[in-house]
Parts: C-alpha cells; sequence; structure tokens
C-alpha cells in the first residue's frame, strides 16, 4: 500500500523526540489518585495496534487462508483490549466523586 | 480520500493528547476518557479512508468482515470489563495488557509470512522483534494475572537462571534467523522463537514477588507501548509511533515512581525479587500498649484532625464502606478526617485510591505521601488500618533495615497513633515493625473490618 504518510528518518526522529517529551510531560502532571484510570486508559489505547491488523486485512487477499485466520484474530483480540480498557477506565472514574455535590 | 483520513489522523492524535491531559484532573478526567474513545473511533475510520484511497474500489467484504470483528471485540470487552470486582482491577488491567501484546504478536506473524520471500534485514528485525515482545507481554502478562488474583504463589527456586536461559535462546533464534544461516528451516525458527518467547515472559513475571506488582504491571503497560510504536514504524503510520511512545513513556514514568516509592531499584526488581535481604535488623523488644475500641472512639471525638493510613489489609478485609461511616461519624464531632496513601498501597500504581472512591470517600480528602506527612504533623490522632511496611520507621532511622531510604508515612509525627492489625507479625517485606513499640503508638489487634465496626457501633452510641 503506498502510503503518504510515510516520513523521512529524521522527521521521524524529531517525531519521537517531541512525543517522548510530551508524554512525560503529561504523565507526570497527573496525581497519584488517578494513576489506576491513567494506566487503563493507556493500555486502551496502545490497542491503537489493531490499525495494523485493520491495514494487513485490507491489503492482502482474503482467502481462507492461515495469514488471513490469524490477523482475524488478531484484530479481535485488539479490539477487546480497546473496548475493554475503555469500558473499565469509565468504570471507576464514574466512582470519582468530589466532596461538593 | 487522502487529505481526509490525513485530516482524520491529525484529528485522533490532538483528542488523544487533550484526553490524555484531561485525565490528570480527577474533575475533566471522565470527559478525558471520552476524548480518546473518540479518537479511537476516528484512527479506525481514517485507516479505512487511507486503504479505499489507494485501491479506489470499495472493498465491502472486507469492510464488513472488519467491522464485525470490532463490533464483536466491542461486546466481548465490555462483557469481560463488567464481569470483574473493582477490587480485581489490577487483573483486569493486566488481562487486557496481554491481550495487547497477542494482538501485536500476531500482526507481526502475519506480517512476516505475508512478505517472507520480500522482507529486507530492517524489517524482519522489526517483526521479529515484535514477535518476540508481544508474546512476552502476553505470557508474562497472563502470569501476572494468575499471580493478582492469588491462584498462582510457586516459585521456583532457579527462576532467575531460566529467565537468562530463555532470553538467550531468543536472541541465538533472532540471530539464526536474520543471519539466514539455515540452521532451521524459517518456518521452524518462528516456531522455536514462539515457544521461548512465551517461557522467557513466564520466567520474567514469575520472578517477581508479590510486593513488587506495581512494578512490573507498570513495565509491561510500558512494553505494549513500545510495541506499538514499533509495529507504527513498520507499517510507517505515524499515529501509531505517537501513541506507542506516549504508552511507553506512561509507562516509564510509573515504573520510575513505584520503584522510587519503594526503594528498590528496578534491577533488583527482577532479578534479585526473590532474595529478601537476609540481614535484618536485630529483633527487639517491643513494649507493646494494647487498647480498647472504646478508648479509641473517645480518643477520635476529642481530635480536631484525624489521619486515617489504610494499607491493603483493609482491602482485603473488604472495610472501606466501613471507613466511611466512622469519616462520617467524626465528621459530627467537627472532626477533619483525611487519608493518607502510600504510592505502593495496593497491587498497582494508584489501587488504593480506586477502592476508597469505590466506598464513596471523595477525592478531596485523599492525600498523597507529601500532603499526608505535612497533614500528620499537624494531627492529633493518626489511625493505622492493615498498612505495615509503608509505616516502618526502620526505613528513616536504621541504616542497616533492608527497606531503609524507603520514604514512609510518618505516622509517628501525629500526637498519638492507633493501629488495628490482626496480630504483631510483620509485614511483606519480613521486617520487625519499631513504630509499634513507640510510646505515643497504641495497638488493637483486630481485624480490620471487625475492628472498624466496633468502634462505629461505640461512636454511635455516644
Amino acid at each position: 500500500m503506498e502510503n503518504v504518510f510515510s516520513l523521512s528518518p529524521i522527521d521521524g526522529l524529531y517525531t519521537i523526540l517531541l512525543c517522548v517529551l510530551v508524554g512525560i510531560e503529561v504523565i507526570r502532571n497527573v496525581p497519584a489518585i488517578l494513576h489506576t484510570p491513567l494506566m487503563s486508559g493507556s493500555n486502551a489505547i496502545s490497542g491503537i495496534i489493531i490499525i495494523g491488523g485493520v491495514i494487513q486485512l485490507l491489503e492482502n487477499d482474503l482467502g481462507l487462508n492461515f495469514t488471513t485466520i490469524i490477523s482475524c484474530f488478531g484484530v479481535l483480540i485488539g479490539t477487546i483490549n480497546v473496548s475493554g480498557g475503555f469500558f473499565v477506565t469509565h468504570r471507576m472514574l464514574k466512582m470519582f466523586k468530589s466532596s461538593k455535590n | 480520500m487522502i487529505l481526509l483520513a490525513n485530516y482524520g489522523y491529525l484529528t485522533a492524535t490532538t483528542l488523544f493528547v487533550v484526553g490524555m491531559i484531561l485525565m490528570g484532573n480527577p474533575k475533566k478526567a471522565a470527559r478525558g476518557n471520552g476524548l480518546l474513545i473518540l479518537g479511537m473511533i476516528l484512527a479506525i475510520i481514517s485507516t479505512f479512508a487511507l486503504s479505499l484511497s489507494n485501491t479506489g474500489t470499495i472493498p465491502w467484504n472486507k469492510i464488513i468482515l472488519i467491522s464485525s470483528l470490532i463490533l464483536i471485540g466491542t461486546y466481548l470487552g465490555r462483557k469481560i470489563s463488567f464481569s470483574f470486582k473493582i477490587t480485581r482491577m489490577p487483573e483486569l488491567v493486566s488481562l487486557f495488557n496481554g491481550f495487547g501484546g497477542l494482538c501485536a504478536a500476531l500482526i507481526s506473524l502475519t506480517g512476516i509470512i505475508a512478505y517472507q520471500g520480500e522482507l529486507n534485514i530492517f524489517t524482519k528485525v522489526i517483526l521479529m522483534g515484535s514477535l518476540f515482545l508481544g508474546l512476552v507481554t502476553f505470557s508474562g502478562s497472563i502470569i501476572a494475572y494468575y499471580k493478582l488474583a492469588g491462584k498462582l504463589k510457586s516459585k521456583l527456586s532457579n527462576n532467575v537462571i531460566f529467565m537468562w536461559i530463555t532470553l538467550f535462546s531468543c536472541f541465538l533464534i533472532l540471530f539464526d534467523g536474520l543471519m539466514e544461516s539455515n540452521t532451521f528451516d524459517f518456518t521452524i525458527s518462528l516456531v522455536l522463537l514462539s515457544i521461548f518467547s512465551l517461557l522467557h515472559g513466564i520466567f520474567f513475571a514469575n520472578g517477581v514477588g508479590g510486593g513488587d506488582m506495581p512494578v512490573l504491571i507498570s513495565v509491561l503497560n510500558g512494553l505494549t507501548g513500545v510495541l506499538t510504536a514499533i509495529s507504527g514504524i513498520y507499517f510507517e503510520n505515524t499515529i501509531m509511533v505517537l501513541l506507542g511512545v506516549f504508552v511507553g513513556a506512561t509507562g516509564l514514568i510509573l515504573t520510575i515512581q513505584m520503584s522510587k516509592a519503594m526503594n528498590k531499584s528496578i534491577r533488583k526488581v527482577f532479578i534479585g525479587g526473590n532474595k529478601i535481604s537476609k540481614f535484618k535488623p536485630t529483633d527487639l523488644e517491643l513494649k507493646i500498649n494494647e487498647t480498647s475500641p472504646s478508648s479509641i472512639a473517645s480518643d477520635l471525638t476529642y481530635a480536631k484532625k484525624v489521619a486515617i493510613v489504610p494499607g491493603y489489609g483493609l482491602a482485603i478485609a473488604q472495610a472501606q464502606k466501613t471507613c466511611l461511616e466512622l469519616k462520617q461519624l467524626l465528621n459530627k464531632y467537627d472532626t477533619d478526617v483525611k487519608f493518607v496513601i502510600h504510592p505502593v498501597a495496593g497491587r498497582m500504581p494508584g489501587h488504593m485510591n480506586v477502592l476508597l472512591a469505590e466506598a464513596n470517600i471523595p477525592y478531596e480528602d485523599i492525600l498523597d505521601l507529601e500532603q499526608g506527612n505535612e497533614y500528620i504533623a499537624e494531627s492529633d490522632v493518626c489511625f493505622v488500618i492493615g498498612a505495615n511496611d509503608v509505616v516502618n520507621i526502620s526505613a528513616e532511622n536504621e541504616k542497616t533495615s533492608p527497606i531503609y531510604g524507603m520514604p514512609i508515612i510518618q505516622t509517628y509525627k501525629s500526637e498519638k497513633v492507633v493501629v488495628i492489625k490482626r496480630s504483631l507479625s510483620n509485614g511483606y517485606a519480613d521486617i520487625q515493625n519499631p513504630l509499634f513499640g513507640e510510646e505515643n503508638c497504641r495497638m488493637f489487634f483486630m481485624d480490620a473490618k471487625i475492628g472498624l465496626e466496633q468502634i462505629v457501633v461505640d461512636l454511635k452510641e455516644r
């Protein structure tokens, strides 16, 4: 698949560097009381990896062969990770209440 | 179409970053989670658009297949996430993390098999590396899941050796596969690599002691992030790299914070995890002052400021709700009650906070280590419920103590310390706690829940 998003290696390194810095800065400011939801939330977004599985399924021929089956299984398992992570995070955050209301 | 996909990814990235920023604020965190979900949906739709722009035709059969997979996965994920109690949150997070690792491994396996002939050495390194990491994360997380559930307690004496052997084997097979030295058929190399990666994950996680679980979970979480970033490089997909690095940073920061809070180097957690330092401070004869529920109750009613230090023992005894009741009763006497939580209380970062939130204790009344110690210094009574190692004063004043240097909750700074504990037994680190013999410390030997209930009954009768 021709990819319009491909970066030159140096652009990629800049992106990674900035991401690390932004990531560290954002996470450092999260108070300890929110660490568990933060973890399950970040667990869910690391499931963005299913995009890779989706690309593979769109790209390859859909025959009934080994690669198709493991791709499908990968996307299924990955989606469980994504949705489960978000639902759990939501469940936990709903419980955090302020004394003011 | 390309433009659409491009801006879709850009918007999704913005949603993710803003969502993560909001996740740092208790008031806005739920909204942040909503933004993350929107970002995820947008990113998947953009991926479809990207593919359409490349092929020109709409492959309906594939779109239907993928959408139904996503729908089934979402349904299953929802079902699993609601079937766990809040106390079992760390298990659930490990389980999902393992799924993420397996997904990454399957994707790289597909990549290797589908393009076997035309892979250059760089993509081969990436794919085989992420197969290895993915399977290690998978089996490691599953082991963590069983350990947290208390279903797995066996400790192998030679665990560290097995860990190194399996790791070394993985590298040998990887190297062999890359060099095309044809010792094995490529398929056999892949099978061997998978088996040894799975084994390595098992030994890697199994060597970590129960008290070090928060570090293990943070590390595994970070690993899935790294995996996602690596896959992003393979697919040349910026959003995957971005988010992967983001999650990797989360894992890294939490790992560092957790190991700092335990005063244990990361190396020690994974390699020396089983060996508890043989050198123990001399067992002192402690002068124990016992107390009763009614005298604790009267101490609490006369106090202006009370600090409660809950430990994992409180969660095991399921006494969170009773804690809230106690707090509400004391608030009627104009007593200010705050909870002070050590970063490694519980089985994962922030676990104790979630447990207290479940019991409807408002988050303003929960203090972290630093604020908590300031509060305790001004408090009249410090009430320790089911915590031990995190209030062990030998971490501050006994240089030979294995936990020397670990930041603790400075309960002794309070006018009076009251401890509810089942017995005088040592805590998880197996070190005697001299706090219990201090002059201003009173002990009440009882199960946390029963003890708290007795105090609550006494308070109600007043």
